[in-house]
């Protein structure tokens, strides 16, 4: 034969090669990975990456506009606002990432008691959950975080407990769809355990689904905090955080509407980019889009 | 006859619909000797797969089970699920129609069958592991080493086939269900599987249960045939008894429609006019008497019970004969 057989690529290794081609097919995917990852990174390295200290003052530069000290302007005290922005993301980007985390944990397990053993368990879950879907998740943020006590911490779990019922309904509808593949069914045949069953073959693959809707609760958590905290029930001032800015803003909105626009601009984009993000991720997902 | 393996008596089997009550097996009555293959034949819906998974509680909750099924001097309808749990898969295990989905596909096909291996043998991981190769090499996988770090994905219909068959033989059980196994296959494939289940019996001497709707399959494999109909035993003998000698017009029937080559039919298969019954409203009269030929008003007015009408061979017909 006269041709050299390809070098034999991992199978893992290959179906990566396959989804990361498939994913930078879509420029907006692309963008927002960037996005996300720089907002990330402004969260975690902002020591480092803002300009100034959140909280150092400028007097000599009060409400001032865009200058090269002070890309973005100061607000009323002074304060840097880009190295507010970048501070700021660290709350957004806590509260988006625990509150999904903390959602995911309360609602899977529950999704798979509801969705694997149905009974009497099932219609009384299934049914609190609808109810719960009635209120909006923010109204039910609110709600909690006002039960809870104005601080970061109990902001991030009022979100993340009010994202819950989305996720028991979609976690339990996997489950429902999973348990009646043929896989499930061999393996119930083969005496597989429940554990095994749970473990092994339900849970892997309902996988890719929840990480999608993981990009989907993210922003949602995003925006919560920032409403949260506008409202004076998340992050405190002065601690940075971009509804605390939007809030601070509000005084000066004649004589400085950028102190609004940038936090404003900067939550948009922000949650935008994790939502473009989870489309691309669902169409890298979908078995039934071409490669 | 030896001491049956599986006894299945008075097997029935309803499930409840919001629609009101649905039959879907109608006593039936089976008996598998050691390392006999039993093929169970009939149409889509007329209960064999029903059949073969009540017998491990496999159905689901709304259907109700009744009757007898005696495994190794136990009885399997009505057991514990977590006595089941240790017979599925470790005495009787099955193989089911579709390999292309029967398979998970986010895990290495060598890991499924481990798996299967350590929940019944109590085998540590590399000994589990060696097994798996094992049973590839067993139903013929080319390259079992390499292979059994794949995914489903990576293998054909064909091999997927022997995966589950591999699968299935992991513990060595006594009994294999194989739902219909070659139906999902191209016809080349389904001889190579089919050749695969008779040297198992042969090496292993594992019973087979094998159903089909395919009756060249079971000509090739099986040793005694049941017929079935609308959820009842039409018929059973000795494979060759049967097809020399079919008693009931539904085999017949059936035996009319098998493609042959240079058939004397002109080309034409003969087909059985008219549909299975309705399950849910199954008649106070033969099933089979709006199809049948030899229907008369006994077939109308009474059902037919099973009666031996040649030696080892029971049908369930007012107007057995072979014409």
């Amino acid at each position: 034969m006269s041709y050299v057989e390809a070098t034999p690529l991992g199978a893992r290794a290959r179906r990566r090669r396959i989804l990361g081609r498939r994913f930078l097919r879509r420029p907006a995917a692309g963008v927002s990975l960037v996005i996300v990852v720089g907002a990330i990174g402004a969260a975690v390295f902002a020591r480092w990456v803002a300009p100034y200290a959140p909280d150092q003052t400028d007097f000599d530069a009060l409400l001032a506009s865009p200058s090269r000290e002070h890309l973005l302007g100061t607000d009323e005290l002074g304060r840097d606002t880009l190295s507010r922005i970048i501070w700021g993301a660290r709350a957004s980007i806590q509260a988006g990432f625990f509150a999904t985390v903390l959602a995911m944990a309360i609602a899977v397990p529950i999704g798979l008691i509801a969705g694997y053993y149905r009974g009497w368990l099932d219609t009384v879950i299934a049914r609190v959950t609808d109810v719960l879907l009635a209120f909006p998740f923010l109204i039910l943020a609110v709600g909690l975080a006002a039960i809870l006590g104005p601080s970061l911490l109990n902001a991030t779990l009022a979100l993340g407990i009010a994202a819950v019922p989305p996720l028991v309904r979609i976690a339990r509808g996997e489950v429902l769809a999973l348990r009646e593949e043929d896989y499930v069914r061999a393996a119930i045949a083969n005496g597989a355990n429940d554990a095994v069953i749970i473990g092994r073959h339900i849970v892997p693959n309902m996988a890719s689904t929840l990480l999608v809707q993981a990009t989907v609760t993210i922003p949602a958590a995003i925006i919560g905090e920032a409403v949260l905290s506008f409202l004076g029930l998340g992050v405190q001032p002065p601690t940075p955080s971009w509804g605390v800015m939007l809030n601070a803003a509000q005084p000066y909105l004649s004589e400085a509407p950028s102190l609004a626009v940038y936090p404003g601009l900067a939550i948009v984009i922000v949650a935008l980019a994790f939502n473009l993000l989870g489309d691309g991720l669902r169409d890298v997902f979908d078995p039934k889009t071409e490669r | 006859m030896t001491e049956p393996l599986l006894e299945v008596q008075d097997l029935s089997v309803r499930f409840n619909t919001d629609d009101g009550a649905v039959h879907a097996v109608d006593r039936m009555s089976l008996a598998l000797a050691p390392s006999e293959v039993l093929g169970i034949v009939g149409e889509s819906g007329c209960g064999k797969s029903v059949t073969a998974l009540s017998i491990l509680g496999l159905l689901p909750s709304t259907a109700t089970v009744t009757g007898s099924a005696r495994f190794e001097d136990a009885e399997l309808l009505g057991a514990s699920r977590s006595r089941l749990r240790k017979i599925r898969g470790r005495k009787i295990s099955f193989v089911f129609q579709e390999p292309m989905t029967s398979l998970n596909p986010v895990l290495r096909v060598g890991n499924q069958i481990e798996e299967v291996v350590r929940e019944h043998m109590d085998l540590p991981r590399r000994a589990a592991r060696e097994r798996v190769v094992e049973l590839f090499d067993l139903v013929h996988i080319p390259d079992p080493l390499r292979r059994v770090d794949e995914y489903p994905h990576q293998l054909s219909g064909g091999m997927r086939q022997r995966v589950m068959i591999a699968m299935a033989l992991a513990c060595d059980p006594k009994i294999l269900i194989a739902d219909e196994p070659t139906t999902a296959l191209d016809v080349t494939i389904q001889a190579g599987i089919l050749d695969l289940l008779r040297e198992l019996r042969a090496r292993l001497g594992t019973a087979i249960i094998l159903i089909t709707h395919n009756l060249g399959v079971v000509a090739d494999l099986a040793d005694r045939v049941v017929v079935m109909y609308a959820g009842r035993k039409a018929e059973e003998a000795a494979v060759g008894e049967l097809f020399a000698h079919p008693q009931h017009p539904y085999t017949i029937g059936l035996l009319g429609a098998v493609p042959r080559a240079g058939g004397a039919h002109n080309g034409r298969l003969q087909e059985i006019p008219g549909r299975v019954p309705s399950l849910a409203e199954l008649p106070g009269h033969c099933a089979f008497a709006d199809r049948c030929p030899r229907a008369d008003e006994q077939s109308w007015s009474e059902v037919p019970e099973l009666r031996q009408v040649r030696p080892d061979h029971v049908v369930a017909c007012f107007h057995p004969g072979e014409r």
